[in-house]
């Protein structure tokens, strides 16, 4: 397990890392504040296995989140085990702003459409769902008909993208 | 009669492999509806003031996140646990039919106030009264 945790606080994509240390440090909001936090707020260490918490960005979370949150604070020992899950939705808005022209204008995401998955522009059809479709060996002909809101060049134009997600950028690694 | 709502996710080629128009079902896919592109809520909207049901692939779990109360007239998650194809929604749906017809044999497309995930090996129908599953029975043709 790497003892680094990301949070992606934004949509807008910025990235924080959390050394995890010995010590738990919840940071679980107050009864007067409002319920609608990023991930960046919270912090969790010290446990064998991390893996949830909020979601990209503006999620509202159920009430019951927070007062797990809250209990674990209050009665945590060595067995408690929080589960985080870390959304990357914040990378890939991040490289979807950086994209060219054509993959802007063919790909869209929105927190409100799909989960805030990828999806073609102006469709409720994500991006993953088409990839996993030729993964599964399904024809670009039946796929075409499988979706009539899609067009080869909105397929196509689709997997550039995906295809940018999935390389490394160097000039984005931090000098530090 | 029953009404569906197919959500613009779904394969529609793998959702016409069920007759479900030749069985004199209002079916409303997105090329009809005003709802491609749409927000999700607006689709759950869309659904329930039709009094449709909704049928959508939801892997995401608690994407819509409702209770069987706020669909009155049902929903129909689709949750294949490998990839989302034609060839797996296809198998879903067909083990979907399997289940209600079995289960439901006096009004086997009564989907009011009912929520229910399709998985690959059962139906979980989730009401406000809790959740019952269904194994899905196997293929008699199965190689």
């Amino acid at each position: 397990m790497s003892n680094l945790l990301t949070f992606v606080s934004t949509p807008g994509g910025q990235q924080t890392q959390i050394p995890l240390t010995e010590e738990t440090v919840v940071m679980a909001p107050s009864a007067q504040e409002p319920r609608t936090r990023l991930a960046d707020r919270f912090v969790f260490s010290g446990f064998g296995q991390l893996t949830a918490v909020p979601h990209h960005g503006r999620t509202e979370l159920p009430s019951s989140f927070y007062d797990e949150l809250l209990r674990l604070r209050s009665e945590r020992t060595s067995q408690s085990d929080f589960y985080l899950t870390v959304s990357n939705f914040g990378y890939l808005s991040g490289r979807l702003k950086h994209s060219n022209d054509a993959i802007r204008n063919a790909v869209e995401m929105d927190l409100n459409v799909m989960h805030g998955n990828p999806v073609f522009q102006g469709t409720r059809i994500p991006l993953y769902q088409i990839i996993e479709e030729l993964a599964d060996g399904t024809s670009l002909p039946d796929i075409l008909e499988g979706y009539p809101s899609l067009t080869l060049e909105k397929i196509q134009t689709g997997l550039d993208f995906a295809a940018s997600v999935v390389r490394i950028y160097d000039d984005q690694v931090s000098d530090r | 009669m029953t009404k569906f709502l197919i959500d613009e996710n779904m394969n529609q080629k793998a959702v016409r492999t069920v007759p479900i128009e030749g069985k004199g079902f209002d079916v409303l896919f997105p090329e009809q509806g005003a709802y491609k592109g749409a927000s999700d809520k607006a689709v759950r909207d869309i659904a329930t003031a039709d009094h449709r049901v909704l049928v959508s692939v939801e892997r995401d779990f608690g994407r819509f996140g409702l209770k069987p109360e706020e669909m009155p007239d049902g929903a129909i998650w689709i949750r294949p646990t490998g990839r989302i194809s034609q060839t797996n929604v296809g198998v879903l749906f067909e083990g979907l039919c399997k289940v209600l017809v079995q289960n439901f044999s006096s009004d086997p497309y009564n989907f009011q106030g009912k929520i229910l995930e399709v998985y690959p090996d059962r139906v979980d129908v989730r009401t406000v009264g809790g959740v019952t599953s269904y194994p899905v029975p196997p293929s008699t043709n199965s190689n």
